[in-house]
């Protein structure tokens, strides 16, 4: 299976005539069964960018497939999910009988489609409020709904605007597990969210998308360069056995910093610098400092 | 369109209106009435569950949920349109349901050609105007197809009425027009015909075989016309 490729794409509202770019030439892949987190400021394109990759807008210019076909394409859209950052629907319908509808809509077989609903409703806390209308539905709800229509037919390309906004901390943590489940599935996920924090325990890869452009493309959980730093006990050590240990890397300030390519050398340089006698007080895998990204400071 | 019944049947207004519609026509039928009054009032009924068709779900955001599943555009525009209008038609049947129960009971004559002629020019407006907010709302947003209905309606009326009296000028700024007018009379039937065939009166005898193709053929290029530009829109959603 193939992810999703964007290449070149450009888009540019034009309100009474007045032409505005929004996307500059957006160049991004995703592949199967990875989780990549979109991030920026308002106003930077991310909605726009994730409408023209579902399909709600037209290209000016550009191309995008998925699975090596069209977005448009019917086929795609039964392998794909989306999830909107406001949950509307006709809030006279239960929360069963909307995802009957979109199960229909979705072209589940007409007699898996009560099965399949009540797996949802389980997997999503929400057995309990199948019958309640939507209208008595809280944001947090509203939203876990939201996410059950999207895996209606466990999507090959999943599509979440802001997921987590309105949950409370079990509904994030929910949401946290079915993003695992599903990029464990192969899933290729896209995650449009302003929460950081939550973009990096669920994300593989970050984009920073600023004016328009993918300014920081950031590997978040790549093996191959995992930053560590080792807080030794000062006083404890002799600055030339840990640097001969480390291969070469000088203590600044009681700690070592060190990339390494797997997680098994984390365990290996530890043990050597433990092994020379000194004191270890704290071990950190460091990822991308996603602040610091938005903040346009690394 | 199943989903479009169940939200008509589920609606509280839905329901009372069907309630009110057959006290008035029952009522209507026991003293007399022609069986055509009562059913001046489907068009009202036409424009209010017409004007929901699209426009609201692409401002509420209900469109995007739904084009993100493997539904083709014109398909679910097509189902659309035909919910819409099977729910008046309900309105219709029990309309005339009411219409014959009330004339037996009250024991008044039931001239069965005038009400099934009525019932099948209620019907065919029904589907003109639905497949004419259809195809408004394709291209506008929240309410503005039936206001740009009702204001074409009002503001065809009125151009008519205003070019028919300049045809019979005959000085100043006027009289250039109304000679234009005289010297083409094409331009003002066209006008005319324009406005027939979207805001058709009833037809002159009943089950008039030319007035119902007319219908049909208009309802039909009005609801192709709305799948071709629906199937092109764009559907933005959310902000930045």
């Amino acid at each position: 299976m193939n992810g999703i490729r964007v290449e070149a794409l450009t888009k540019a509202y034009r309100p009474f005539g007045k032409v505005r770019p929004v996307l500059k030439g957006i160049d991004l892949t995703i592949a199967p069964g990875e989780v990549v987190g979109l991030i920026g400021p308002n106003g930077a394109g991310k909605t726009t960018l994730m409408s023209c990759i579902v399909g709600f807008l037209n290209a000016d210019s550009g191309s995008i497939t998925i699975d090596g076909r069209s977005n448009d394409d019917l086929d795609v859209r039964r392998r794909t999910g989306f999830v909107p950052e406001r949950m509307n629907f006709d809030r006279r319908a239960s929360g069963g009988a909307f995802l009957r509808y979109m199960a229909r809509l979705a072209g589940v077989p007409s007699d898996r489609v009560g099965a399949r609903v009540d797996e949802l409703l389980a997997r999503l806390a929400l057995t309990e409020a199948s019958d309640k209308w939507l209208s008595q539905y809280s944001r947090g709800m509203l939203q876990r709904i939201g996410m059950a229509q999207a895996l209606m037919l466990d999507p090959d390309f999943l599509f979440l605007d802001e997921p987590t906004s309105g949950l409370d901390p079990n509904g994030v943590f929910l949401v946290r597990d079915l993003i695992a489940e599903e990029k464990a599935r192969g899933a290729a996920v896209l995650l449009n969210s302003h929460q950081l924090a939550e973009i990096e325990k669920v994300c593989d890869r970050v984009l920073f998308l600023k004016d328009g452009v993918i300014a920081r493309d950031e590997a978040l959980r790549e093996v191959a360069k995992i930053t560590i730093t080792v807080t030794l006990l000062a006083g404890s050590y002799d600055v030339a056995t840990v640097t001969a240990a480390v291969g070469g890397v000088l203590p600044k300030n009681d700690v070592v910093t060190a990339n390494v390519a797997t997680e098994g050398e984390i365990a290996q340089l530890v043990s050597r610098i433990v092994g020379t006698g000194a004191g270890v007080i704290d071990v950190r895998r460091r990822t991308a400092d996603l602040e610091s990204i938005f903040r346009g400071e690394s | 369109m199943v989903e479009t019944l169940r939200r008509h049947f589920a609606h509280l207004s839905y329901i009372a209106a069907l309630l009110v519609l057959i006290v008035i026509v029952a009522t209507m039928a026991a003293i007399g009435a022609p069986s055509q009054a009562p059913y001046e009032m489907i068009g009202l009924f036409t424009l209010i569950a017409g004007c929901q068709l699209i426009g609201p779900e692409f401002s509420k955001g209900t469109l995007q949920l739904i084009l993100s599943k493997p539904v083709g555009r014109s398909a679910y525009l097509v189902s659309r349109v035909i919910g819409v209008v099977l729910a008046i038609y309900v309105a219709i049947l029990v309309m005339f349901a009411s219409d014959v129960i009330g004339r037996l009971i009250a024991g008044t004559t039931i001239t069965w050609r005038t009400a099934l002629s009525t019932m099948l020019v209620a019907a065919l407006k029904t589907l003109l105007v639905c497949c004419l907010l259809a195809f408004l709302g394709s291209f506008s947003r929240s309410y503005v197809n039936v206001a740009i209905y009702i204001g074409g309606q009002i503001l065809s009326s009125m151009v008519f009425g205003l070019l028919s009296m300049m045809k019979n000028a005959v000085s100043g700024e006027m009289g250039k027009i109304g000679a234009l007018l005289r010297a083409h009379p094409g331009l003002l039937e066209g006008f005319a015909a324009a406005r027939r065939n979207i805001f058709p009166d009833g037809p002159l005898i009943p089950f008039d075989r030319n007035w119902i193709l007319m219908m049909l053929c208009n309802a039909s290029v009005a609801l192709l016309l709305a799948c071709v530009i629906f199937s092109r829109r764009e559907v933005p959603y959310g902000a930045d």
